[in-house]
């Protein structure tokens, strides 16, 4: 019920926030009433529709359901006159809501049945769905188990058949729900094992739209930098139009010297006629003509200032522009710096989503610390976990810078060992596996995706990476390491577990394999992987490296206390040691007590181990969720995507048993199964059919098939199927 | 040809290249933001210098901390006097390390791994 309760409050707000949108200036329920009335005898169908569901709606948000329920009524009836289907589907389903809202069931489930008839009749599969989980959610309300459970299982039929993954993973849900009240709790847990895988495959695509964002922040980000670029250039420009203007003003002060000088002549001048007062007419010509002449030369110099004056008036407007165009141009920086920093924060929650939930770690390594401090926004140093039954392979890694650039690397770092991990588990077709190969074959993946040659000019980005292989059951660690090593203290010492001197990336142009160590565990043991930011931080007295023998004899101070205590410490210390000093790098230290795990108890009835299915399928939601389906019984499986593939692999491997589907391209299953017993008339083949299809079953039947189970799978049945036809 | 030198920053080494004794000296912590930047003025002053090197030739490398894009601007200076190597020039390289730092010694001997260079590890002890 909490799950319906918070499906409609969703669906309220969102036709709140519909309404809003579409709500002209008056609200007023009396004024829409009166409206109404005038409409109706204006015989406006239309807008008296339209008023009706809109009263309605306003009294819904004021808690009164039932004028709602009124009002949405008639709104019903005067669509009906209008022939608006959708409308009357809507308006249904909105009562169908606010009678749930009432616990009055029986008219919420009328309702909704109403909407599932319109959909009905015009074929609108995504809507029958959801009025059909909508009708469902009604009789859980109802209590009615039963019932609910037979329009969820039409719901997933048509689910399955859309593909739509969201609605599967509500179906699930609530058919866990019911067979929780039903007193079924085994087919409750599968339930939810479905729900939740297909969280997991929906969680999972989700990443891959985050990488391809990130693809695009990149993008973005060299965009961003192009611009700057201009930006630096323009101001280069700026500057040297400056110096300019510092000419011109020097120029201004020779000139005002010049003056300076004439003034000085001047007085010299006057001087002069004193002493030739008493001298001849000719001589005063004279003075009168060299004056004329000062005059001359004055009046010209008078002019060269005018005009220079004008020249500099001209310069410190076009500084003055200048200036302001420097500040339009900061304004665009701060800017962009602020969408930089917005983008960076986006790709930091992509970075977080990708890194492992802290409760997978949680649930193999109960006592257990992650120590992550990113020295930007986003981080190089990434941490990594992934289980298969006694198997746990966790690293740590150390990318090639920090930031940005760093984040990019850990991306492929961790999309690179998700792959070659899952490559050497899934299906088992291979057994053991060790740290040293994982190394290998990620330093292939960084080598050939990076394009790295040994050009001494071509980049030499890699990372840094310690990972170890746990192997609860015989009790034993492998490990290998690219420059990082990792510790292990047992009994209160500590013994340093080295690691490879070369990178994850090209190195010398050398490929030497990467050294596997093997320690035998005991129980209590603690192992801690890191990267180097951690004892590399500068600071303490005298601004110097902390060193890692210092950062060993504080994990010994330390390790008898709880692992989350000795996370607390850790940071403490840092913080301590880098007092004032900028963070450097990335920061990274994981903890983990080695102590007996809990092996998910299979049953004993159905264990296949050394048996092995063939499944044709090609719907990977399908194959995914027989794969979980099996996923206990430890079969092996092997899968082929179309029918000619499942005929090719039969005729080269053997099989004890093969699922096959039946519509699939190049070649469907019935064609399949006849071409199968054309060589091989023993091979249990059991098909699987859609939903109780008759003819479908007559056919695989006459082809060779020896059983079929229909789809959805009930878990229990499907086991015991292929128990009996391994001849177990 | 002039001497180089370069006073230590918050975030730069000190940088002391003397062309006439042929001592070569980088000491302190190397993470500039820019790398490329800063390492710009020793490139162009040693291309000019492996013109016309003094005799005999002495790098010093006394680091504290460096970042990876130190690192290889540390190489590349190593690189360069290869070509000494190649014309019968003395040099030598002094990698110097805090006797409790086992890390720049390994990261000092993964360096001599990669370039053709006479190396010598000189420990000094922690006060």
């Amino acid at each position: 019920m909490k799950l319906a309760i918070i499906k409609l409050k969703l669906f309220i707000t969102l036709l709140l926030m519909f309404e809003l949108l579409t709500a002209q200036s008056s609200n007023d329920i009396a004024e829409l009433e009166t409206m109404c009335v005038k409409y109706e005898q204006a015989g406006n169908q239309i807008e008296l529709a339209k008023t009706q569901t809109k009263l309605g709606f306003l009294y819904r948000d004021k808690g009164n359901y039932r004028q709602a329920i009124e009002w949405f009524k008639k709104a019903i009836t005067t669509n009906e006159k209008l022939g608006n289907y959708n409308a009357i589907k809507v308006l249904n389903t909105n009562i169908g809501y606010l009678q749930s809202e009432m616990n009055n069931y029986d008219e919420a489930i009328e309702s909704f049945k109403q909407s599932l008839k319109l959909n009905e009749k015009y074929n609108k599969k995504p809507d029958i769905v959801q009025d059909l989980i909508n009708i469902a959610l009604a009789q859980q309300g109802k209590q009615n188990y039963n019932e609910s459970n037979n329009n969820l299982s039409r719901a997933l039929s048509l689910a399955q058949e859309l593909n739509d993954l969201k609605a599967l993973k509500t179906i699930y849900g609530m058919l866990s729900e019911n067979s929780e009240k039903l007193g079924r709790p085994d087919k409750a847990k599968e339930y939810f094992e479905l729900a939740s895988s297909l969280r997991n495959m929906m969680q999972k695509e989700e990443l891959k739209r985050y990488e391809d964002l990130t693809k695009k922040a990149e993008a973005e980000v060299n965009a961003k930098e192009a611009e700057k670029r201009v930006l630096s250039e323009e101001l280069d420009r700026v500057n040297t139009e400056k110096e300019l203007t510092l000419k011109l003003l020097e120029q201004e002060k020779e000139l005002r010297d010049l003056r300076e000088k004439e003034f000085q002549a001047k007085e010299r001048i006057q001087k002069a006629h004193q002493q030739v007062t008493n001298i001849i007419l000719a001589s005063l010509v004279f003075i009168i003509l060299l004056i004329s002449l000062f005059l001359f030369v004055i009046f010209k110099q008078l002019r060269k200032i005018k005009i220079a004056n004008a020249m500099l008036s001209e310069s410190h407007r076009q500084v003055a522009e200048q200036k302001q165009e420097i500040e339009k141009q900061h304004a665009i920086v701060t800017e962009q710096k602020k969408k930089l920093t917005d983008s960076i924060m986006y790709a930091q929650r992509i970075q977080n989503a990708v890194l492992p939930p802290r409760y997978v770690f949680e649930k193999i390594f109960p006592q257990h610390f992650i120590l992550f401090k990113p020295r930007d926004i986003v981080s190089g140093d990434f941490y990594w976990i992934s289980s298969k039954d006694n198997i746990s392979v966790i690293a740590v890694a150390d990318c090639t810078g920090h930031g940005v650039p760093g984040a990019f690397m850990s991306m492929l770092g961790i999309a690179f060992l998700n792959e070659i991990v899952s490559k050497m588990t899934i299906n088992r077709h291979i057994v053991t596996f060790h740290a040293s190969d994982i190394l290998n074959e990620l330093r292939n993946y960084v080598i050939q995706s990076l394009h790295q040659t040994g050009r001494p000019t071509e980049s030499k980005d890699g990372m840094d990476i310690a990972l170890c292989v746990i192997d609860f059951e015989n009790k034993t660690m492998e490990f290998a390491g690219a420059h990082n090593p990792a510790y292990l203290i047992r009994n209160g010492e500590l013994q340093v577990i080295e690691a490879d001197r070369m990178p994850i990336g090209i190195y010398k142009s050398e490929n030497k394999s990467f050294t596997n160590r093997e320690i035998k565990l005991e129980y209590n043991d603690q192992i801690y992987l890191f990267s180097d930011g951690f004892y590399d931080q500068i600071g303490g007295p005298k601004r110097m490296k902390m060193l890692s023998v210092n950062f060993r004899k504080y994990l010994l101070d330390i390790c008898n206390l709880p692992m989350s205590e000795q996370q607390k410490l850790l940071e403490e210390y840092f913080e301590s040691w880098r007092g004032d000093n900028e963070q450097l790098d990335d920061v990274l230290v994981l903890g983990i007590k080695y102590t007996q795990h809990i092996i998910p108890s299979a049953s004993t009835e159905y264990q296949w181990s050394g048996k092995n299915i063939l499944i044709a399928e090609d719907v990977d939601i399908n194959y995914f969720l027989l794969v979980e389906a099996l996923k206990k019984t430890n079969a092996n499986i092997v899968r082929a995507l179309n029918g000619k593939e499942a005929v090719e692999l039969c005729k080269k491997q053997h099989f004890d048993l093969i699922l096959m589907d039946i519509r699939m391209p190049e070649m469907d299953g019935i064609e399949a199964t006849k071409e199968i017993r054309k060589f091989n008339p023993v091979i249990p083949i059991v098909a699987q059919t859609a939903f109780g299809d008759e003819n479908d079953i007559q056919r695989i039947l006459a082809a060779g098939c020896n059983a079929h189970i229909s789809k959805p799978i009930n878990l229990k049945n499907f086991l015991s199927v292929i128990k009996k036809h391994l001849n177990l | 040809m002039e001497p180089l030198v370069i006073p230590e920053g918050q975030n730069t080494p000190a940088i002391h290249f003397d062309p006439e004794s042929g001592k070569l000296e980088i000491i302190g912590n190397s993470i500039p933001e820019d790398v490329a930047g800063f390492y710009q003025r020793v490139f162009e002053w040693l291309s000019q210098y492996i013109e016309k090197p003094a005799p005999n030739n002495e790098l010093h490398i006394y680091l504290n901390y460096f970042n990876s894009a130190s690192a290889k601007a540390i190489l590349d200076i190593l690189n360069y006097l290869e070509a000494l190597v190649d014309r019968n020039v003395n040099i030598q390289v002094f990698w110097h390390y805090q006797d409790l730092d086992e890390d720049m010694f390994s990261t000092g001997k993964e360096f001599q791994s990669l370039v053709n260079l006479p190396f010598q590890f000189v420990q000094h002890v922690s006060e």
